[in-house]
C-alpha cells in the first residue's frame, strides 16, 4: 500500500490541513454560472423597473407645466424638474444601487431573476450596474437589436452584458 | 418546462411583433409614438434594422411588396413565426425530439450567416435611404 508523500500539493484527495486545494480539484474557484433568465423574464423586469419611474413623469407633466402669460404656450416650471430629478434618483437607486449590490432591482426581484458577474456569479456593484446601463446605448444604436440578443445568445446576454461581462440568471 | 430552441424563441418574438404591428398605426396616429433609429438620428447613417417597423406593419396588412421594399428581413422573421407553432406542437406531442444545443461549430456557422444577412440588409438600407437625416 502506498501513500502520497506528506504536504504534496498535487496529491489527489483531501488537501493537507491549512493547505491550498490542488489545482483542478472539484470546488476550486467560483462555480460556473448557469441557469440564464429568458428574454421574456428580462423584458418583464425591465418594464416593471420602467413603471417605477413612470409616475414621476406623469406627475411632472401634470403639476410641472404652466401656461406662459405672454405666449400662452405650455412651459415647464420648477416642479417639472423636481419630479424628473426624483424619478432619476428612484430609478438610479433601483437599477444601479439595488441591482448592483443585491443583484435584484424591483423588477428582477418580482420576476425572480438576478444580475450577476458572468465569471464569479457575484453581484456586480453599483458602479458596474451604472456602466452596464450606459452600455445599453450600444444595444439601442443598431435599431434596438442588441436588446434581442438574449433570444439567440448562448448565455442570453445583450451586447451591454457582453461588454461589462454580466449575465442575468434565474 | 423544456427550454425552447432559438428558432422557436425568435418565432415567438415574431408573434409579439405581429401583435404590436397591428396596434402600432393606432398608437402612432393617436399618441404620436415613434421608434426612430438611433444611429440614423445621430449620424444620418441607416442601420441594418431600419425599415423593420414599416415592413412589419405592411406585412400584417398583407402589403407584401411594401414590406419587401422596406426591409426584406421581415420575411425571415415571418417564416419563423409560421414554423414556430407547428414546431412547438410537434415537440409537445413527442413527434419531434426536444431541441439540442448547437455545437460550437454550428453556432459559429450561424453567427457567420447572421453576420452576412446583417451586412446584406445594411447594404440594402444604404441603397434605399442613402446617408442623410430622415426628413
Amino acid at each position: 500500500m502506498t501513500y502520497p508523500p506528506p504536504n504534496d500539493p498535487y496529491a489527489q484527495g483531501q488537501p493537507p490541513y491549512g493547505g491550498q486545494p490542488p489545482y483542478g480539484a472539484p470546488g476550486y474557484g467560483p462555480a460556473p454560472v448557469t441557469g440564464y433568465a429568458s428574454w421574456l423574464q428580462r423584458v418583464g423586469a425591465y418594464l416593471i423597473d420602467g413603471l417605477v419611474s413612470a409616475p414621476f413623469g406623469i406627475l411632472a407633466s401634470i403639476f410641472g407645466m404652466s401656461t406662459d402669460d405672454v405666449t400662452g404656450l405650455k412651459t415647464p416650471n420648477a416642479m417639472y424638474y423636481v419630479f424628473l430629478l426624483l424619478g432619476f434618483v428612484v430609478s438610479g437607486y433601483n437599477r444601479w444601487y439595488l441591482a448592483g449590490t443585491t443583484g435584484q432591482s424591483w423588477g428582477k426581484k418580482a420576476l425572480g431573476i438576478r444580475l450577476v458577474d458572468a465569471n464569479t456569479g457575484q453581484a456586480i456593484g453599483g458602479f458596474k450596474a451604472f456602466g452596464r446601463d450606459i452600455c445599453h446605448i450600444v444595444d439601442a444604436i443598431i435599431c434596438y437589436i442588441g436588446f434581442l440578443f438574449p433570444l439567440w445568445d448562448q448565455k442570453k446576454q445583450t451586447l451591454a452584458d457582453k461588454i461589462v461581462s454580466t449575465v442575468v440568471v434565474k | 418546462m423544456r427550454s425552447f430552441s432559438v428558432p422557436e424563441r425568435i418565432g415567438g418574438f415574431g408573434v409579439l411583433v405581429a401583435g404590436a404591428a397591428l396596434a402600432w398605426p393606432t398608437g402612432v396616429a393617436r399618441a404620436g409614438l415613434g421608434l426612430p433609429c438611433p444611429l440614423r438620428t445621430m449620424t444620418g447613417v441607416p442601420c441594418p434594422g431600419c425599415g423593420l417597423t414599416t415592413a412589419a406593419v405592411a406585412l400584417v396588412r398583407g402589403q407584401v411588396v411594401t414590406a419587401f421594399l422596406a426591409n426584406p428581413v421581415i420575411f425571415g422573421l415571418a417564416a419563423l413565426v409560421v414554423a414556430a407553432g407547428p414546431l412547438v406542437a410537434l415537440r409537445a406531442a413527442g413527434v419531434l425530439t426536444p431541441p439540442k444545443p448547437w455545437s460550437p461549430a454550428g453556432r459559429r456557422r450561424m453567427g457567420w450567416l447572421a453576420g452576412l444577412l446583417a451586412m446584406a440588409s445594411w447594404l440594402f438600407q444604404l441603397h434605399r435611404l442613402g446617408v442623410g437625416w430622415a426628413q
